[in-house]
């Protein structure tokens, strides 16, 4: 194995004894080997854990899943984050479980899809994750999907090969859905080459369908990137609409190559690359989907309307 | 640096403008306008024209966010007449609408030949009847009550669609008339200025793949204040990913010591520097200049 390689075992639990025999020895291995260990866990788990280290739990960095990256690209994020502060480890341990409870399927899908590309896209980091799943809370088809989302399972410090784990491009592409046909009344806007007036229409729409302020900006701004470098006969074009509780955006590219499917959840680099766009995009949206299609491909984005946000901040 | 009288993006609260344009593109235009404006300066921007769409029935209304669409005779223009204390619910609902959004005021863009009647006398002889106390006192808008803030109000009328008589006559009602074409224009979409104390440049504009260049070059030749680049960019609207990119590598080029200071970064380039990781590469600051 490379000294940089990602490692990537799910584990499946059933009670709070065997969630500590894998959980314990890998973050005491780490310990020893002076590896920095993060473990972000459920708040009764990371008790568990914290109890059971003992004087060596001051030693480890913790943080209540739920919080850490709300969303898969934040996550994404957020791993990379905690992997940058520590430049001079070799390698680095995290203990990773995600928050399954409450999500709907839209949800439940972005994170298993999630699960598959961090196989891609932590490729060379030099970290080694173990994602626990609670079989007593988890749905048994989000545990079955662990199995191929992740190369090798753990029981205790047993690691075993995961027979039906699926590569991840094979895995997010089976799992894309055909998009919902946009709504009659979605506004179109055809991109005729002139950036700054495009964004300006786009800040138009995207106000009078339920955006506002430092989101309104930055969502025109994410868009606009997405159009950034689009040249040529085939012209983009930008439809807009509104749904319960969110806007919504289609952004149609009519180019060439299939994108990747986890281009914009790679670390962002002072170098430009082409995923900058999506990587703004995923960071602020609820959620984003990138379809191919024969005429191109079709990035669908949701974002939060300031109905939500206003909740959000418990006005 | 304040947006002049004579551009749709500098009429402010308590100003009261007329702007004719021609065809839907202009009008477009003048209305995104609006809403930039508005978004800059963290008002709400209600529109009152015909043709707003009222959902499908069942559907929840549409409410808008930093903008909104309001019919006319939701407003308070029935029959050409304008029931002045309905429009002043309508605009005391927005207000606290817009406050609860977390936007501090009002732009009131009314498409007014949408809402007032057209009189005989307009029609034969290009002249309101009752006009001519006054230049502003010929719009019903001028009279409204005083609210504690006044929103900006903007009347526009299409000069592609309607007569010449009944333009004129709507437009005579006004104080502050400007034709959107030059109204609509705000000047290079990048301006890069010098600025003293602390030496430094001032962005101002709108920055992207057309003008990034412009900003290269400034910033070869740009002064030092001591061992630091100050960057004033509080007026810098829009900045896109490669331009902040390349503020991040020249901070990341500075020798060891020397700092690139950005003042008053917006909303979209403190985006772009916190969702790439970049806000620790430079150092910002929020508040004044100097």
């Amino acid at each position: 194995m490379k000294r940089s390689a990602f490692v990537h075992q799910g584990c499946v639990y059933a009670g709070d004894e065997e969630f500590l025999r894998m959980a314990v020895p890998f973050v005491d291995e780490g310990l020893r080997r002076d590896e920095p260990v993060l473990v972000t866990t459920t708040p009764a788990n990371l008790d568990l854990v914290r109890a059971a280290l003992g004087r060596h739990a001051r030693h480890v960095d913790y943080a209540e899943t739920a919080f850490f990256g709300r969303r898969p690209p934040q996550r994404v994020a957020a791993f990379l984050g905690w992997r940058h502060r520590h430049p001079r480890a070799a390698r680095v341990r995290i203990l990773a479980e995600p928050v399954w409870t409450g999500r709907s399927a839209r949800q439940v899908e972005a994170w298993e899809c999630m699960e598959s590309a961090l196989n891609a896209v932590l490729a060379d980091t030099g970290i080694h994750m173990i994602c626990p799943y609670d079989a007593r809370t988890v749905e048994p088809e989000i545990v079955r999907n662990a199995h191929r989302t992740h190369p090798h399972m753990v029981a205790g410090t047993d690691v075993s090969d995961s027979p039906g784990y699926v590569e991840p491009v094979s895995f997010v592409r089976g799992r894309e859905t055909p998009l919902r046909d946009r709504p009659g009344d979605a506004v179109t806007l055809t991109f005729t080459g002139d950036l700054s007036r495009m964004r300006h229409a786009i800040v138009m729409e995207s106000a009078m369908l339920g955006l506002a302020g430092e989101q309104l900006m930055t969502f025109a701004a994410a868009v606009s990137e997405l159009l950034t470098g689009a040249d040529g006969d085939a012209l983009p074009s930008v439809a807009l609409w509104a749904r319960p509780g969110e806007v919504v955006c289609d952004i149609h590219l009519p180019a060439t190559t299939s994108l990747d499917p986890f281009i914009g959840l790679h670390p962002p680099t002072l170098d430009p690359r082409p995923g900058d766009g999506l990587w703004l995009a995923r960071q602020i949206c609820d959620h984003l989907d990138v379809r191919p299609g024969g005429d191109g491909t079709t990035i669908r984005l949701h974002t939060p309307n300031v109905r939500v946000a206003e909740a959000g901040r418990g006005v | 640096m304040s947006e002049p009288l004579t551009t749709a993006f500098g009429v402010a609260r308590g100003d009261h403008a007329w702007i004719r344009y021609a065809g839907e593109d202009e009008r477009r235009e003048l209305r995104a306008a609006q809403v930039l404006t508005a978004a800059e300066r963290g008002e709400r921007v209600v529109f009152v024209h015909a043709g707003a769409r009222r959902g499908r029935p069942g559907d929840a209304p549409v409410e808008g966010g930093q903008a909104t669409v309001i019919a006319p005779r939701d407003a308070g223009f029935a029959a050409g007449r304008l029931d002045a204390r309905r429009l002043m619910d309508v605009l005391e609902q927005q207000i606290a609408h817009a406050a609860r959004l977390g936007l501090r005021g009002l732009r009131l863009c009314v498409e007014l030949a949408d809402v007032l009647q057209e009189t005989p006398d307009v029609a034969e002889h290009g002249r309101a009847r009752g006009e001519g106390n006054g230049p502003t006192g010929g719009c019903p808008l001028a009279a409204l009550p005083a609210l504690p803030r006044p929103p900006a109000i903007i009347c526009h009328g299409d000069r592609a669609r309607l007569p010449g008589p009944r333009l004129r006559a709507l437009e005579r009602r006004h104080a502050l008339v400007l034709e959107a074409e030059p109204a609509l224009t705000r000047g290079p979409q990048l301006c890069v200025l010098p600025v003293h104390g602390p030496a430094g440049l001032r962005l101002v504009g709108e920055l992207d793949g057309s003008n990034i260049g412009v900003l290269a070059r400034a910033l070869e030749t740009a002064p030092l204040d001591g061992r630091d680049l100050h960057l004033d960019v509080r007026e810098l609207r829009h900045a896109d990913v490669a331009a902040v990119r390349l503020l991040v590598r020249v901070a990341a080029a500075m020798p060891d010591g020397h700092r690139l200071v950005l003042h008053a970064p917006g909303p979209v380039v403190s985006a772009v520097l916190r969702h790439f990781g970049w806000a620790g590469r430079l150092v910002l600051e929020e508040g004044g200049w100097g």
